[in-house]
This record gives structure tokens, sequence and C-alpha cells, in this order.
């Protein structure tokens, strides 16, 4: 569903992602791993058509990421969501129907929906100036989704959520994954990719370092410990650290 | 052995006037909402708005009035004060117009959070850069209502236009904003 084949990205000198080839299913959780400044959200723009690739070809549902037909197939959550300040929840989503051509009658009945799920009858109808960070993004996630996407690429997405709303964000993205559509979600929290992904992708100055279920990159690595253990040996930050001792441990020596 | 290459997903295409439809929707609820929150919140601040407003707006009236009327004395207005003092106002009015649009078009499109959201969406580009076009036009063009309005009625009232000229002034800078 998602394809990158030798996707290559330069901001002058720069090379913010390098050659990179990427997969992802329709049916399938892909965590998207790195450290700041890996290249990650350039990847994510370029999927979502909101930068284009110097080399390389970027295809969604097999078509030119940067087309027309793409994006109506893509839910996209920034790390930085936008919503307009000056309209209301429920008016920013009849807007994204519009946008995308839904029809109403059933589009109307897919927001009430969206709006039980993620328990916003509370502020829905305010304007968006007055929402919290964690309203705001729930609204963010609910407008991604409210045109029931075939690709959901999700940009840090736990960022600003409260423990319920965190819980519901990561059943949605298992749920979507299982009702055929391919997610891509890039995330610092290990744990959650850990738990969550069915494939899980490292990436390090732009040049994907290893992809593949949790136990082939363990196997590849020749690495027993967590994922955050092999991430910082992969990524060249596990420094002096024996094979399965956390950070915290590490830390409190 | 034969790997499958998957069928592109093809969906219904979007009506292009939709899009418009919900762009100038859009626009419209953002309006009606900054207006309604206005008028429930700030009273005063719309008060004090509207009054700075209309104070400016008869002041440069009653400038130009006096200004024609004194000019008005010694030459013949109707003829050459549009040849000479209209031309080069118009003429620095489109040059500063032509200015600040540049630098609204620029930080509108290139700047904005809000650009980047509308292109993730299935919109044409072209419809999105027409959208931010008229927003940046309208954003750098109400001083130019704002100026050119008592100018214009001014002008109309001593040479002793026709009523259509003041109502096709007016219509004319509101158009351009």
């Amino acid at each position: 569903m998602i394809e990158l084949e030798g996707v290559t990205k330069l901001f002058g000198n720069k090379r913010a992602v390098d050659r990179l080839d990427l997969r992802v299913h329709a049916g399938e959780l892909f965590a998207f791993l790195g450290p700041n400044g890996a290249g990650k959200t350039t990847t994510i723009k370029m999927i979502c058509g909101l930068l284009a690739p110097t080399a390389g070809k970027v295809r969604v549902g097999g078509q030119d990421a940067a087309s027309r037909e793409a994006r109506q197939l893509l839910g996209y959550v920034p790390d930085q969501p936008y919503l307009y300040d000056k309209l209301t929840g429920r008016e920013f989503l009849r807007f994204v129907v519009e946008m995308y051509g839904l029809d109403r009658a059933r589009a109307s009945a897919r927001i009430d929906e969206l709006i039980d799920t993620f328990d916003m009858g509370d502020f829905i109808d305010e304007l968006c100036e007055n929402y919290s960070q964690g309203m705001k993004q729930r609204v963010v996630f609910a407008s991604a989704l409210v045109h029931d996407p075939k690709v959901l690429v999700v940009d840090e997405p736990l960022v600003g959520l409260d423990p319920r709303s965190a819980r519901i964000v990561r059943n949605l993205f298992v749920s979507q994954a299982r009702s055929g559509a391919a997610v891509l979600m890039s995330i610092h929290l290990l744990a959650i990719a850990e738990e969550l992904a069915d494939r899980i992708g490292i990436v390090d100055h732009g040049r994907m370092l290893t992809v593949g279920t949790l136990a082939e990159l363990r196997e590849r690595a020749q690495h027993d410990g967590s994922l955050e253990d092999l991430f910082l040996k992969l990524t060249g930050n596990g420094l002096n650290a024996r094979p399965g001792q956390s950070v915290l441990e590490r830390a409190e020596i | 052995m034969s790997l499958a290459i998957p069928e592109p997903i093809r969906l219904p295409d979007l009506a292009p006037d939709r899009t418009a439809r919900a762009l100038r929707w859009l626009r419209w609820r953002q309006v009606c909402n900054t207006i309604t929150n206005l008028i429930q919140g700030s009273r005063l601040r719309i008060a004090m708005i509207l009054f700075c407003s209309a104070v400016f707006w008869a002041g440069l009236f009653i400038l130009f009035l006096g200004g024609f009327q004194f000019i008005s004395l010694y030459v013949d207005l109707a003829n050459t004060i549009v040849e000479y003092l209209f031309s080069m106002f118009f003429l620095s009015l489109l040059v500063m117009l032509f200015f600040s649009s540049g630098i609204i078009v620029y930080t509108t499109l290139f700047h904005s959070r809000e650009a980047a959201y509308l292109l993730s969406t299935p919109a044409s580009t072209d419809r999105i850069f027409a959208y931010k076009f008229a927003e940046a036009i309208g954003f750098s063009s109400w001083g130019f209502f704002l100026l050119g309005s008592p100018l214009m009625v001014a002008y109309g009232l001593t040479v002793k236009a026709p009523a259509a000229f003041t109502q096709c002034s007016c219509s004319t800078c509101s158009r351009s904003c």
C-alpha cells in the first residue's frame, strides 16, 4: 500500500533521506523508529505528498504520492496537528467531509460515531482555539479517520494525550490495521511500538538500518534484550550497555 | 515464482465545485464565528474598532473634500485632477499593493501550516493556490478600500458627479478587497 523505492531527499547539501526502501502492506501496522533528525518526518511528508523526493519513487495505493488519488486514500496526523482556531470541532470535521467529497448523510453518521469513539461530546461544539492539546489531538485523529482511509500515517501520535485517549488511539491503530488499512506510525515510545507493531523499521541518518518483525530484528542483531536496547545498539547510542540492561539501569550506574 | 503487482486503487473523482464551495464555506464560518465571538466576548473592543475606523474614514473624507474644494477654486478639477493627482495616487497604491501582496502570498503559501494541511487533502494545488491568493489579496487590499473610498466619494461630491459614480466607486473599492 505504501511503497518507497530508492528514495533520497536532499535539503541543499544535507541528505535527509538516503536511498530508502520501504513497503507497508494493507492490514499491517508498521512502526517507524529513529533518533531525532533521522529523517522520519521527511519520509512521512514525502508519503503524504507534501515533499517531493529528490530521487526515487513514492507510491500510495499504487499511485504517485503527490497525486490527488493518493491523497484521497490517505489519513495523515502530523506531529504538530493543524486545526482552524475559529471553527468548532464539528465544523472542522464537516469541512474535511466536504474536502474528501463524501456523501453527507453517511459522513454525518460517521462524525457522530467518531465523536462517541473519542469522547468529544463535551467540547466538539466549542471553538478549537479553546481546546487543550489533547482535545486538539483527538479532533485531528477523528478528521484523519472520517473518510475511512486505506492508509493511515501518523507522526508522534501519543503526544499530549491523556492515558485514556492514548489507549483509545492505540486500539484504533490496531483496529484500522485489522480492518485492512496500512498504518504507518512514527513513534519514540518504543514500548508501544513493541506492543502494537507487526513490523518495525529503524532509520538513522536517513538510511533504513533494519526492517522486520521484532523477532527478526533480534535475530539479525543477535540481541535478546528489549526493543529499546536493540534500538540503542543499532543507532550507536548503546554506550557501554550490557545486553538486557535497560536505560534506567544504566542511568543508576 | 512470480510477484503479483497490485492494481492501483481508484476512487471516484472529486467535484472541483465541491472543494471550492468547501473553502468558501470555511472562510464564511471563520468570519461568522469571529464576529459572534467578538460580539459575545469583547463588545468594547469591536465598538472601538468600528469607532476608530469610522473616525479614520471620516477624517480622510473631510481632508480630501476640503482639498478638492480648495483645488477646484484654481483648476478645472474634472479634467486636470484625474490626469495628474489620481494617476499618481493609484500608481503609488498599485506599487504598495504589489509588494504587500507578494509578501503576504509568500507567508500564506510557503510559511503557512494551513497550506501544508490543505495540501495533504485531495484538493487540487491550483484550488489551494487560488484560495490562498484570494486571501492574500484581501489582506493586502483592505487599506485600498480605506484610503480609496473617501477619496473617490469626496471627488464625486466636488465635481457633482451623478449618484451612480459614488456607488460605483464604493463597489469597485469593495470588490478590490
